[in-house]
């Protein structure tokens, strides 16, 4: 081999950045090619191991996640000694990663076990040191209350063997029945309780937990140096709080460590007063439908305790006004000064638009994003936005005026870390006279864009000028690279088509028929749109025009990773039912096909308008192919327009 | 201001500041030593890989400068190359390798990217042999070793 080769491949920063980019596949086809390459690229290989699979890895956000199975059978505990004769075809295998883990448990650094049907992941995991990462499901006490000691044991090695260089634990369903009284041998254990001496644990995760007792305990003396902490659907009385540590007066009643402790004179009520801060070095919190308690304490005892906070995910499902005006006063005050990136999810009427606005003003720092569900911004809102523009990640443009195309465009070339963008209608009009767009890692676009077309243009052929003006659109929104999502039937259903207008609903000038966005077809341009490759939502407004297969296998071809196509079509309700109705991606063939490749066209449907419109003029919005031959359907149709 | 940086085979280079300083290590080196006319020796780097690489970073001038993060967004990480970077990758094995030797020795973390993604994209779909035909390597595993590995690897694959 080639010496500056060699020297390359031995240097394991550079196999390392190599191996990101790589499949799990070809890494571990790296690993047996030589010894170098074994020597830096094994480690990679199980770096990052997950029993029992999630939904798919995300490639790019977990470069090295790799899926180990385990052959069905519970029973082969490898530890077991005695279980390997009896099953000896699978056992030996499982005996042999055991030994392998042995030797090389030290190359693991995050280990995932998303389903507990095995006490193996456990096992392997005792032989891991050097773990930043765990993610345990837990073990919920099931009808016979048969846990497993082994399980326990195991578990509860794991944590104390990793507790020096463990950053991040995530807890999923670790649950015990409250009702009944703890029963000697039923654990009521929870790993949180061996973290106390996980001095480096940075990030904590709870989703369906219940925290009671020493686990709670266990919950605020980690607090101090959590820096990110993810509360989902958990069970816990954030108003109880131990007192000042005692002596371990709790090891000494109770030996076994499965039993829980509920005397409530280790726990003191309500809320620190001249106490420092519970969570003094926490950056980001998330806080999801917590139906134990109420947002007040949320405030209170998470939100108020977390000085440094730079970003706040609070889901409220019985907000207050009173707890919102308290949030702002706080705001005011300059509780947060580094909170940056606020999402609010909850009662629209309580955060209305003032909030939304005082809540803005208020804001220090650069502010990253604002998301709360307000649904129409005030004007004088928009100029305290801008002052973000250099920052912002995230925005939702809705304002009391229908028109703000030009804010749109002023965002997208102002805003370059812009990540999300949502508004109400772009016009075509103002994209030809937008300066470049700056913001180029754009992800999230929804946004309806509007030709801009006269006389009824949905329903009718368009002409090749508006053909190429259609292009012109789609070659602007290809210089967004990283686009994922693109949604032009959200706003054109909530904020333009359905509502929002005086006239008449089934008038032929209601708004909805007026708004011509530029269709999914390769004549309009739809080809412009490859290099969006990234693109996994992809949802649209159609008119009146069927779907052609042409369009969907060029969707299909270039955007690999398209997972959701979903339409929305006016017809006339004499259409509906008949072959028409199948090139609407509402049912049919396209829907089949779609979905043996992996697209979903869920959330699709027609709209049965019973507007001359659609009856009288039947032209297709792009004349079609002459090398399309789609016979069988188009006679089909031509039937059905006899029938009509 | 400009700078002037000499490769290993004393070839001087004059850039703007702001090109030089895509380099981390460069940047790094500017701040420690101030303001200054002397040249900036690069021992490691020899005059067509530097050429190469003020090319690129002449290029890529006005990017928003990536952190150096170890934590840096995952979702920046792609395949996807720009048509421009890929062009400018189109260069024999042994250049492409030492452009990435020198951007890791600069730390130019963007060139370091488009260098791997180049490397990882040659490597993808390939079988162990395929790859060592790929980069010339000599297969130094005994038979047995190399039993033993495929054995154990049996765990990691997705079945």
């Amino acid at each position: 081999m080639n010496t500056i080769i060699a020297h390359a491949f031995n240097l394991p920063e550079i196999c390392f950045v190599i191996a990101r980019y790589l499949d799990a596949t070809d890494v571990l086809a790296c690993s047996v090619v030589s010894k170098a390459f074994f020597r830096h690229f094994s480690p990679l290989v199980w770096r990052d191991i997950h029993f029992g699979k999630p939904a798919d890895f995300n490639r790019e956000e977990t470069p090295f996640a790799r899926a180990i199975s385990i052959p069905p059978n519970p029973e082969n505990h490898p530890s077991g000694g005695e279980d390997v004769g009896a099953g000896a075809q699978e056992a030996q295998p499982l005996h042999l990663l055991v030994e392998f883990m042995q030797r090389n448990g030290a190359w693991v650094r995050s280990l995932s076990v998303h389903d507990q049907n095995s006490v193996l992941p456990l096992i392997i995991g005792k032989t891991c040191t050097r773990l930043e990462s765990i993610s345990l499901y837990g073990l919920s006490e099931g009808p016979e209350g048969g846990h497993d000691s082994v399980y326990w044991n195991a578990c509860r090695e794991l944590l104390r063997l990793n507790r020096g260089q463990l950053r991040s634990l995530s807890l999923t369903s670790w649950t015990f029945d409250k009702s009944t009284r703890a029963v000697p041998g039923q654990p009521r254990w929870n790993p949180i309780l061996k973290c106390t001496h996980a001095l480096n644990l940075r990030s904590l995760s709870l989703k369906s937990c219940v925290i009671r007792g020493r686990h709670l305990k266990a919950l605020w003396e980690v607090a101090e140096r959590l820096e990110a902490l993810v509360l989902d659907e958990c069970d816990l009385d954030l108003t109880l709080r131990p007192v000042a540590p005692r002596k371990k007066k709790i090891n000494s009643s109770s030996t076994t460590m499965f039993s829980t402790v509920t005397k409530t004179s280790d726990l003191t009520g309500l809320v620190p007063q001249d106490r420092r801060p519970r969570f003094p070095n926490l950056r980001e919190l998330t806080i999801h439908e917590f139906y134990s308690s109420y947002p007040q304490r949320d405030l209170e005892l998470l939100i108020l305790q977390s000085p440094r906070l730079q970003t706040l995910h609070w889901t409220m499902p019985r907000i207050t006004t009173a707890v919102i005006q308290e949030f702002c006063n706080s705001m005011e005050a300059s509780t947060w000064p580094e909170l940056s990136s606020i999402t609010l999810k909850g009662d629209v009427d309580t955060i209305n638009t003032s909030t939304y606005h005082r809540i803005l003003v208020a804001i220090k720092c650069p502010l990253r994003q604002f998301v709360g569900p307000v649904y129409r911004m005030e004007l004088h809102t928009y100029p305290v936005l801008k002052a973000h523009f250099s920052s912002l990640e995230a925005i939702d443009l809705f304002p009391y005026v229908f028109d703000n195309s030009e804010w749109i465009i002023e965002v997208l070339t102002s805003c370059r870390n812009l990540k999300s963008i949502k508004a109400a209608r772009l016009k075509a009009q103002d994209i030809f006279k937008s300066a470049p767009w700056v913001c180029r890692g754009l992800q999230v676009f929804h946004v309806f864009i509007d030709m801009g077309f006269l006389d009824h243009a949905p329903y009718r052929k368009l002409t090749d000028d508006e053909l190429a003006q259609c292009r012109r659109v789609f070659k602007q929104i290809a210089t967004l690279p990283d686009l994922r999502e693109l949604d032009m039937l959200a706003p054109y259903r909530s904020h333009l088509g359905m509502y929002g207008s005086s006239v008449r609903y089934g008038s032929p000038d209601h708004p909805r028929h007026l708004l011509t966005s530029p269709p999914m077809r390769l004549e309009a341009g739809l080809d412009l749109l490859a290099p969006c490759k990234k693109l996994e939502t992809v949802r649209f407004w159609g008119g009146k025009h069927v779907i052609r297969k042409t369009a969907l296998v060029w969707m299909v071809d270039h955007w690999k990773h398209l997972k959701v196509l979903c339409g929305m079509w006016a017809v006339a309700p004499s259409a509906a039912g008949t072959p028409l109705s199948k090139r609407y991606l509402v049912s049919g063939k396209f829907v089949e096909w779609l979905s043996e490749r992996g697209v979903s066209t869920k959330g699709s449907f027609c709209n049965n308008e019973s507007s001359e419109l659609l009856n009288t003029d039947c032209g297709d919005c792009c004349a079609p192919l002459d090398g399309e031959v789609e016979v069988e359907v188009e006679v089909e149709v031509a039937k059905a327009q006899i029938a009509v | 201001m400009p700078v002037v940086l000499t490769s290993s085979d004393s070839e001087t280079f004059t850039v703007d500041k702001e090109v030089a300083e895509r380099s981390i290590l460069i940047k790094n080196m500017i701040e420690d030593v101030g303001e200054s006319d002397s040249p900036i020796p690069l021992p490691n780097v020899s005059s067509a890989v530097l050429k190469k690489v003020i090319e690129f970073c002449d290029h890529h001038r006005n990017d928003p400068i990536q952190v150096q993060d170890e934590t840096d967004d995952p979702r920046k990480r792609s395949n996807d190359i720009e048509e421009w970077d890929m062009k400018f990758m189109q260069v024999d094995q042994e250049m492409l390798f030492e452009i990435i030797l020198a951007a890791n020795y600069l730390d130019i973390k963007t060139l370091l990217d488009v260098g791997c993604t180049t490397v990882a994209n040659l490597i993808k779909g390939k079988t162990p042999e395929e790859i060592r035909k790929l980069f010339n390597i000599v297969n130094d595993f005994t038979p047995e070793e190399e039993a033993q590995i495929k054995k154990e690897n049996e765990w990691a694959e997705d079945r």
